[in-house]
């Protein structure tokens, strides 16, 4: 037995061994190192859009213009809301006519070059407005490019005209205004 | 009588005795320096709007990811980049697509330049990530070698607001060149 375990250890276990290593080689054990950074994005609060007040001209005469300035509590207001101090495009679209609910009538609607403001205050108040708190009296068809949501989210005033014809209908008028706000990247 | 002496008797086969020399010769190595990888800057979107893709190229120097790797100068090494498909927030409730385009990598071997100052002559520029240059080395002198990369996140119309973020992992080994 022990001569037997010796002819094992002293000649069949090297010429596995031998074996083994031709049949299978080591490979070449490479250093490797591996970090991990990262990517970080913070995305910004959704842009929000209230149309806060309607324009409201109140009671209108038969052949009698009647404007609405938008520092007047009459105004419209439309409050913008999202990331402070981002960059916003604003775009208005405009009535031409304001209309009976049976449309059986229209009345004529006009906006002029300094008929609203933007206020990046968010102070919601019209009366209040000057131009150290945005772009005072410009043109509601081209709003500034560099309009920013204020700390406490953007506010535009609109103005306005009607322009009753001499035979208007009586009755209650309205139309649709619409205000588009997205963020510019800016 | 012997005193104090010693026969020595020898008992020889009689072979012959050959003339012999020796010589010794050495075994050399010369193990190479540890490599090291440091993830130096993240890449680093900023403010991302809803809606609104933003790509952060890789010769940004503020913004785009750096690596650091450190080892033997002039030796060749195998770099795998590793990269997510998404930004996630924290706490899983929403994810962004992040995508890698075929010239977000650069590989700078020059030890001098940055990001934004990199040219062909300092290591491999506009690369993809996916497949950065099998030639790669440590660079010489300085052994060092950066890698910067960019990228490009495209938030939905209705990405959740929040911080995400992703791991970009780098893999560097020796590759015996």
């Amino acid at each position: 037995m022990n001569k037997q375990y010796k002819f094992v250890q002293a000649v069949i276990l090297p010429v596995m061994a031998f074996i083994l290593g031709v049949l299978c080689p080591a490979g070449p054990v490479l250093a490797q190192e591996v970090a991990v950074g990262s990517a970080t994005a913070r995305v910004l609060a959704n842009i929000m859009v209230t149309a806060s007040s309607p324009l409201d001209f109140g009671d209108i005469f038969q052949g009698v213009p009647k404007r609405v300035a938008n520092n007047e509590a009459e105004a419209a207001v439309f409050s913008i809301t999202g990331q402070a101090g981002a960059g916003v495009s604003i775009y208005l679209q405009l009535p031409e006519y304001l209309s009976l609910s049976d449309g059986s009538d229209r009345m004529v609607i006009s906006f002029g070059p300094t008929d609203i403001s933007v206020d990046t205050t968010g102070a919601g108040n019209p009366a209040g407005m000057n131009s150290s708190r945005g772009w005072q009296n410009t043109n509601p068809y081209n709003l500034p490019a560099a309009a920013v949501i204020g700390s406490s989210g953007t506010d535009i005033y609109l103005g306005g005209s009607v322009i009753p014809s001499v035979n208007q209908r009586a009755g209650n008028y309205s139309a649709d205004i619409i205000i588009t706000a997205a963020y510019d990247g800016t | 009588m012997v005193a104090g002496s010693i026969l020595l008797v020898t008992f020889g086969f009689g072979s012959k005795a050959y003339a012999q020399d020796i010589a010794s010769a050495q075994a050399t190595a010369t193990v190479q320096a540890a490599i090291t990888v440091v993830a130096t800057q993240p890449l680093n979107f900023g403010d991302v709007y809803i809606g609104i893709p933003k790509a952060i190229g890789y010769s940004n120097d503020d913004s785009s990811a750096i690596f650091t790797i450190t080892g033997q100068a002039g030796a060749g090494i195998n770099v795998l980049l590793t990269l997510p498909e998404y930004l996630s927030l924290a706490d899983g409730s929403d994810r962004m697509t992040l995508v890698f385009r075929n010239n977000d990598a650069a590989v700078d071997t020059s030890n001098t330049a940055t990001p934004s100052s990199m040219i062909g002559a300092d290591g491999w520029i506009n690369q993809n990530p996916y497949n950065l240059p099998a030639a790669a080395a440590i660079g010489s002198p300085g052994s060092n070698t950066k890698i910067y990369l960019g990228g490009k996140v495209v938030p939905s119309a209705n990405q959740k607001a929040g911080n995400y973020s992703g791991d970009i992992v780098l893999s560097v080994s020796y590759n015996g060149q």
